[in-house]
């Protein structure tokens, strides 16, 4: 198939042009002012950005990445390409009864894709994180860093866990970092209590990227400048990022972006979502908490602890453009290309590129999302 | 005083770089500078600086005083003292800053007013910093509480008068009530405003910033710290590109981390003033001293005290700081001398006279050796400090600190 649109933003700039899509791969981008025939899909009122990749969301619009019903997983996908993702880490973690049904559960629909965003592996955010920075944790969902019980969740998701998010500072000797890391899946450090020194040490043992970067940690002191100051100073690792908004505010962002010296380079935008995201404002219950959703689309607890974001990471991404005023080439390294080179799979997607994945997101003027392709098959339309 | 003097070394930073060379002084202001490879006059006395540093003279905008020898006095001889001593620490120039005392306030501005019209030996005096008493209440820090007042024009003016137009810097909090006022008042009479010992806010401080606020004291002390919802008044200072940011770089005020995300944050060097916030007990030995009502410990690293751990001030000077930039940071010296010479003196307005290496500036130039040790240090072109002259100690230092303990080692 053909879609034709003035601002395609391809990996070599933003062009008008012609995308040429078969077998779900990009075929040939042209440049011009190409004319219009009968099977070419016109998009020349909207923008074409490469489909977004979301390496932390724990659900979306009434969906849980931790159901233990394979339909809920399965509308996952499809709830997800709703919102312009073209392929995800289901977020899982919290440690309950039905955690390794599952771990089971996502690890079928990564081997057998169904329709809707693509599930690429799952982050487990959690159980082994700091209870002192346990956000909207419980503490029973919570446990102290543990290589066998880490090796059960690995058998239960028949080796489909990617990334885990763990606080480094609890993992002794960082053996189950190390361990991990060995099994070539990537450490995040947060919901952590690191200081500086405690998070440089998980660095060292092999901690790749910072969870929700300035969320779950302590804030940057003039003394002790913490797990925050590390995860920016460091050139190594990537950052993840909230981008709504009120997570971290956006002069903080732009904070952010100094601090680390390849900036946007190296900075992955997460929606951290969950099965309220989506929906509006009210009081809704969540393993017995009450949760809240605010006008502003914060999801906190009774006591005011936020609890994720109602917003997807697309409205991230236009917040970062109108009010941060990044230019919409960075804004799509931070939504695909990063997170496509944490997770080692940038040859085929992560940007528009011939002989890449047709992953793409088609959104109009307001942000809203017109289509949503996945390896070059339209799952989502307005 | 006529007097021809020449400077030669293979390390000048000049206001344009490091450069090799020959710098000549004439009546205490730069005349000429000979490339390593040009002719040099040859009845001229000259330094063989070889091998050694020649930087600009440092210029201290925030300090209150060092070694016995403080600027909260009402003894003009005393600010006279000071001056002279400043040097041995590469001091050239520097604002006597006071804190709060309620009892002798105009008292006190009055007696450094007549130190500097009656002239001083040392480091240039270039007026007064008055660093309170218009503290945010809550961030009063090193001083008693009973100290602060709340910032009214009348009292503003009052100090203004009493000072003689010396004052030229006042630290006050922006988010205090009364406070707006008091800086736009101040700011109009050209007194460099400081937003400093605050609780303020992003917001608050950008309504300082627009009432005449110019710099941030200590930056990231005595002040909120950067919260992700609300990085305050030191996020915004550091985001905020026309703002000077004042730093201690004695690490222990600042972690050597935190001041590495300072420069990138705020990404200009030529806003940064590094500042001693030196007191009378810095280079003191250490020990457990009493003085202006409270114990204040000096601690064998180098820390200074109060009993509850606060800070007061620091017991090192600009030049130590940069050791540390150089040493710690890894940063050249060629981008460190701006900031305790070209920006403190932009900041104070006196970038024409002062603040670099230029001809037809001040011969404010100091010589060290390549461990930081001062070896000479020229005031407007008169030699005020050789290596191995004595520092006088004040005679009045036991009134005013009186030793409780030897060797303060633990605390």
């Amino acid at each position: 198939m053909k879609i034709r649109c003035n601002e395609i933003y391809t990996e070599n700039g933003c062009i008008e042009g012609l995308l040429i899509i078969e077998d779900g791969k990009i075929k040939d981008i042209i440049c011009g002012n190409i004319p219009l025939d009968e099977d070419t899909l016109d998009a020349r009122e909207h923008r074409i950005l490469p489909g977004i990749i979301d390496i932390h969301t724990h659900g979306y619009m009434g969906c849980n990445a931790q159901a233990t019903e394979i339909s809920e997983l399965v509308d996952l996908s499809k709830k997800m390409a709703m919102a312009g993702v073209t392929s995800f880490l289901p977020t899982a973690g919290e440690h309950f009864e039905g955690e390794m049904i599952n771990l089971s559960l996502l690890a079928d629909l990564i081997e057998n894709p169904v329709e809707g965003a693509k599930m690429l592996g799952i982050h487990m955010e959690g159980p082994f994180l700091n209870p002192n920075k346990k956000g909207a944790f419980t503490l029973q969902q919570l446990l102290p860093c543990n290589i066998d019980k880490m090796k059960e969740y690995i058998r239960a998701s028949r080796n489909n866990i990617k990334y885990v998010s763990l606080a480094p500072e609890i993992d002794e000797g960082g053996k189950l970092i190390q361990y991990l890391t060995k099994e070539g899946i990537i450490v995040a450090g947060g919901h952590t209590n690191a200081t500086y020194n405690e998070y440089r040490k998980g660095i060292h043992y092999g901690v790749k990227a910072s969870t929700h970067t300035g969320n779950g940690m302590a804030q940057i002191d003039r003394r002790e400048v913490g797990a925050l100051g590390a995860a920016l100073l460091s050139d190594e690792i990537y950052n993840e990022i909230i981008c709504d908004l009120h997570h971290i505010s956006s002069e903080m962002l732009e904070i952010m972006f100094r601090i680390k010296k390849e900036g946007m380079h190296k900075m992955i935008m997460i929606s951290d979502s969950g099965q309220l995201s989506g929906n509006p404002p009210g009081v809704y219950e969540k393993y017995g908490q009450k949760r809240i959703i605010d006008e502003n689309g914060m999801i906190c607890l009774e006591d005011g602890t936020i609890a994720g974001s109602s917003h997807n990471l697309l409205y991230g991404m236009m917040n970062l453009e109108k009010y941060l005023h990044k230019n919409m080439e960075d804004i799509i390294m931070m939504s695909s290309k990063n997170p496509a080179k944490l997770l080692g799979i940038d040859d085929t997607k992560g940007s528009i590129d011939v002989g890449k994945d047709a992953d793409l997101l088609i959104i109009n003027k307001d942000y809203e999302v017109e289509y949503t392709f996945v390896e070059g098959n339209c799952v989502y339309s307005k | 005083m006529k007097s021809s003097f020449m400077i030669t070394s293979d390390s000048i930073y000049l206001e344009d770089g490091c450069k090799s060379g020959t710098i000549l002084i004439e009546n205490g202001i730069i005349k000429k500078w000979f490339n390593k490879e040009e002719l040099v006059p040859k009845n001229i006395e000259c330094i063989n600086a070889k091998g050694k540093i020649v930087i600009p003279g440092i210029i201290d905008v925030h300090s209150h005083g060092y070694l016995s020898w403080s600027a909260k006095t009402i003894n003009k001889n005393e600010i006279k003292g000071l001056s002279k001593i400043l040097p041995s620490i590469g001091v050239t120039s520097t604002l006597a800053t006071t804190t709060a005392w309620k009892e002798e306030e105009y008292h006190m501005l009055s007696s450094i007013a007549d130190a500097i019209e009656e002239g001083c030996e040392g480091a240039k005096i270039l007026g007064i910093h008055m660093e309170g008493p218009f503290y945010n209440p809550d961030k009063h820090n090193a001083t008693p509480r009973k100290e602060v007042i709340p910032p009214t024009i009348e009292k503003a003016e009052s100090y203004w008068k009493e000072a003689r137009g010396y004052l030229k810097y006042m630290t006050i909090a922006p988010e205090v009530e009364g406070a707006i006022d008091v800086i736009q008042f101040l700011s109009e009479k050209g007194v460099v405003i400081g937003a400093g010992h605050t609780y303020a806010t992003r917001e608050e401080l950008k309504k300082g910033i627009e009432a005449g606020v110019k710099v941030s004291i200590h930056t990231g002390n005595a002040m909120r710290q950067i919260d992700r919802r609300e990085i305050g008044a030191m996020g915004a200072a550091l985001l905020d590109k026309d703002i000077y940011c004042e730093i201690i770089c004695d690490l222990f005020h600042l972690s050597k981390e935190m001041l590495e995300i300072m420069f990138r944050v705020k990404k200009d060097l030529s806003k940064f003033v590094m500042i001693s916030d030196s007191d009378i007990l810095s280079g003191i030995d250490p020990g457990i001293y009493y003085a202006f009502g409270k114990n204040i410990h000096i601690h064998v690293d180098g820390r200074i005290l109060l009993d509850d751990g606060t800070i007061s001030g620091s017991s090192k000077y600009v030049l130590y700081g940069i050791k540390n930039l150089v040493e710690k940071l890894h940063m050249d010296l060629e981008k460190v001398v701006p900031m305790f010479s070209l920006n403190p003196a932009t900041l104070m307005g006196i970038q024409n006279k002062k603040g670099s290496l230029k001809i037809g500036k001040d011969a404010d130039i100091v010589i060290l050796d390549e461990n930081f040790e001062v070896q000479n240090t020229f005031v407007e072109g008169k030699c005020c400090y050789r290596k191995g002259d004595t520092i006088i100690r004040n005679d009045n230092f036991e009134k005013i600190c009186i030793k409780v303990k030897e060797n303060e080692n633990s605390l």
